[in-house]
């Protein structure tokens, strides 16, 4: 090639260079100043050539670049290695960045002397969009779809996947096609079922307007419910037309499960103060929550150390009948290590996500009856929460899906939480409202009795004060006084009878206002039971019966010997009333080997106890026999407890109706705090 | 009591399951001169009336165990010899008129019983064998 080739060729190719658009190409000298400009460069960097040629090539670079000294490092490798190439943010004229891929190429005479750098710059923005996109789409939880005309998806990230339940992005995109969907349900807000044309990718292809849309899908296969929120927007072919949609799924079901558990909750708020029959109460509970929150809901409570079925809810009453058939058949037994007892018992809740058929055989205990209809009503994933109440344990809930194939979780699981605490509270305010209404009716029966009570020693001590008087008034008291005397002794009898109908109200009000203080003196027993039996002997002539003592051992204590007397004497004067005549037997014990109590023991072999009443024989104004009148307030026993408690003792009892009662009292001998 | 006037050889059956009530009203009738039976509840009460010839009056308590007043005047009215026997209630109870309704009893007395209208009620059953 001769020189003017050359020459010629230089020239052509610089007109090659500054005719290019799509490339910034340029010359530095050996400091990094511009030397020439081409048309790639100022239509990429905004610069004309008279504006530039002659500036440090790093005014390209952001502030950052420049701060790490970035154009001159770049500029020593080029001229250590003859090439430096990057990737990476430049600025142009007006300041805005775009991503470059920039050469910088050392050029060298023929001797090697460093002459200058040749630059060569391109826009890679577009490209950039493009890795930002896909960095997104990646990294956002929304699953987006893209879909065709026809509807069928042509590309979704791995987010919709996994929402939707596919095992990746790959497979949503085979497996679903334009038709509905047969392995979701999809529903509006009210429950209205929704077609794929109904959703908003299918209506930007139509061209409507579209908002934000609130869907509940729900698996089919696995019952697995969540709640979308999707939105779509059109992407616009050549013609103007909407080629593909672009959908956004967003993930909601926390804010609907709270806003659905908080709907729940007030509602339950609602129902559980409409009434203060708990049994009703539960009854609307359970048919609040079915079918949306379970196809079955229970409600048990414990009553008297027992499990009572309370509610029985499901969406169709046959099944109903079927559940009130299954309680009475297999009702649940406290002790059993799963379900309504053991959450009664250990107060936590149960999930079971998942009613497979092993847990169906092990709830089936070992029946197969019970199993085979367990099996044919379909149940699939279970509950039971506590009802609680001032940290009691009232009885539980179970939520049970079926039909729904519903899974529960720990959300629905905190829900349920929710609902047995307020269930509990309502429970615990209907009953404690019973209490206080009984309470109020037995004090109202107490008071008419009370009234009796003291009417009764009245009408004998007004009798004779009244005889005396008028016998006074015609003198024959004076004229003879030994057949006025005995009902002086009589009336001075009434009186202490009327004192102690007094003493004991008021031994109620010293009592439950917790006023009670013992007077302890070392003393014995058994010589207050002589004295007590000597004084009940009459009494218990006029009955027909008799009183034996029988001591044994050292009967000595440190106790209040008033309130023995008190104990004595009520557990005496029971025996004589309800001892039917027959003998009655009074027993102080001393203390055995290694025991440091004396016992106490009344037995009488009359009317005896009902077994009804036996659990209540100890409460206040409380009597057995209250229909038939036995006289006196019904507070004897519970005085004697009281007593006996006081005194860091127990009292109780065994009795057989018609055969007679024995009341043990068993008093410490040295002080203890009961 | 060998200067009083035997008013009646009839005793009044006084019928309470109280004991000292029972002894009071007994001191009262015998400083009246008339003889007194007694019975703990009804049941005791309607044994003393078939062993013996009718009192000339029946005191009787409302509320007792076993047999109260109420359950007495149903098996004593559909005697017809026991029947005729006065019966006067003897009660703690504030609702007297509702009681003597519904035990259909000649009086009713309520507790504390005054001397006076207690005695007054005796001689108006039991003196019907004339003054001394």
């Amino acid at each position: 090639m001769s020189p003017s080739d050359v020459d010629s060729t230089g020239a052509d190719l610089l007109q090659l260079v500054n005719g290019i658009t799509d490339y910034a190409i340029f010359l530095l000298d050996t400091t990094g100043h511009i030397v020439t400009w081409n048309a790639g460069a100022q239509r990429i960097k905004g610069y004309r050539p008279e504006e530039i040629i002659g500036r440090h090539f790093s005014v390209f670079y952001p502030l950052a670049d420049i701060a790490d000294h970035k154009p001159e490092r770049e500029l020593e490798i080029a001229a250590r290695d003859g090439r430096f190439e990057d990737e990476g943010w430049r600025l142009r004229k007006d300041g805005s960045r775009f991503w470059a891929s920039v050469i910088i190429t050392a050029l060298r005479s023929p001797e090697g002397e460093l002459r200058g750098f040749g630059k060569v710059t391109r826009d890679l923005s577009e490209r950039w969009l493009g890795r930002l996109l896909e960095g997104v789409v990646n990294a956002i939880e929304d699953g987006i779809v893209v879909r065709d005309r026809r509807g069928d998806p042509v590309w979704a990230n791995e987010a919709a996947a996994s929402l939707g339940g596919w095992a990746s992005a790959a497979d949503l995109v085979q497996e679903q096609n334009a038709s509905d969907d047969p392995t979701h349900e999809l529903t509006d807000e009210n429950g209205k079922v929704l077609a794929r044309q109904d959703l908003p990718a299918a209506r930007v292809m139509r061209g409507e307007p579209t908002a934000a849309t609130v869907v509940r899908v729900r698996e089919k296969a696995t019952g697995r419910i969540w709640w979308g929120t999707v939105r779509a927007r059109p992407i616009l072919g050549s013609f103007g037309e909407p080629e593909l949609a672009v959908s956004v799924w967003r993930d909601v079901s926390v804010e609907r499960r709270r806003q659905e558990a908080s709907r729940y909750l007030s509602r339950a708020a609602k129902v559980l103060t409409e009434t203060l029959d708990y049994g009703t109460t539960m009854s609307r509970l359970a048919r609040l929550l079915v079918p949306e929150l379970a196809d079955w809901c229970t409600v048990d409570v414990l009553e008297d150390g027992a499990l009572r079925n309370l509610a029985v809810a499901h969406v169709d009453p046959a099944k109903v009948e079927l559940a009130r058939e299954l309680q009475a058949r297999y009702p649940p037994r406290l002790g059993e290590p799963t379900g309504v007892a053991a959450v009664v018992k250990t107060g936590r809740s149960q999930l079971v996500p998942e009613l497979n058929d092993a847990v169906l055989v092990s709830g089936a205990r070992g029946d197969p009856d019970l199993l085979r209809i367990l099996r044919e009503l379909g149940l699939r994933s279970a509950m039971t929460v506590p009802l609680r109440a001032r940290d009691q344990v009232l009885g539980a809930m179970t939520l049970i899906s079926a039909e729904s194939r519903r899974i529960y979780d720990e959300s629905d699981l905190a829900l349920a939480e929710e609902l047995g605490v307020r269930a509990g509270t309502a429970i615990d305010n209907a009953r404690a409202y019973g209490e206080a209404r009984a309470a109020i009716k037995l004090r109202d029966e107490f008071l008419s009795v009370a009234g009796h009570e003291l009417r009764t020693p009245l009408t004998a001590l007004q009798l004779q004060l009244q005889s005396l008087d008028a016998a006074f008034a015609r003198g024959q008291v004076v004229a003879e006084p030994a057949r006025w005397e005995p009902r002086v002794h009589k009336t001075v009898g009434h009186a202490y009878r009327l004192q102690r109908l007094i003493d004991e109200l008021l031994d109620v009000s010293r009592i439950t206002s917790g006023r009670l203080s013992l007077e302890r003196e070392p003393m014995d027993l058994a010589e207050l039971a002589r004295e007590v039996v000597e004084r009940h002997t009459p009494e218990a002539q006029r009955s027909g019966s008799t009183v034996t003592l029988e001591l044994s051992g050292n009967t000595r204590g440190n106790w209040d010997r008033t309130r023995l007397d008190q104990v004595l004497t009520n557990l005496l004067s029971n025996a004589v009333k309800y001892g039917a005549g027959k003998p009655i037997a009074l027993c102080v014990i001393g203390p055995g080997d290694g025991e440091a109590k004396v016992r106490l023991v009344v037995r009488d072999h009359g009317i005896g106890i009902d077994r009804e009443a036996q659990p209540r024989i100890f409460g206040r104004f409380e009597r057995a026999v209250s229909e038939r009148h036995y006289g006196g307030f019904g507070l004897g026993l519970w005085i004697v407890r009281e007593l006996v408690e006081a005194h860091g003792g127990r009292v109780r009892f065994e009795s057989e109706p018609g055969r007679g009662s024995t009341f043990y009292v068993d008093l410490p001998t040295e002080i203890t705090h009961a | 009591m060998p200067d009083a006037p035997v008013r009646t050889q009839r005793p009044v059956l006084v019928v309470d399951d109280d004991y000292d009530v029972r002894d009071a009203i007994a001191d009262v009738l015998e400083i009246e001169g008339i003889s007194a039976a007694f019975a703990g509840d009804g049941i005791e009460a309607l044994q003393w009336l078939r062993d013996h010839p009718p009192p000339c009056l029946i005191l009787l308590d409302w509320m007792m165990p076993r047999c109260d007043g109420a359950s007495f005047r149903e098996v004593q009215k559909s005697d017809p010899v026991l029947a005729r026997i006065p019966v006067v209630l003897l009660t703690a109870d504030a609702r007297i008129d509702e009681k003597m309704r519904a035990l259909d009893v000649a009086a009713c007395l309520r507790k504390p019983v005054d001397l006076e209208r207690l005695s007054s009620v005796i001689r108006k059953y039991c003196d019907f064998d004339g003054a001394p």
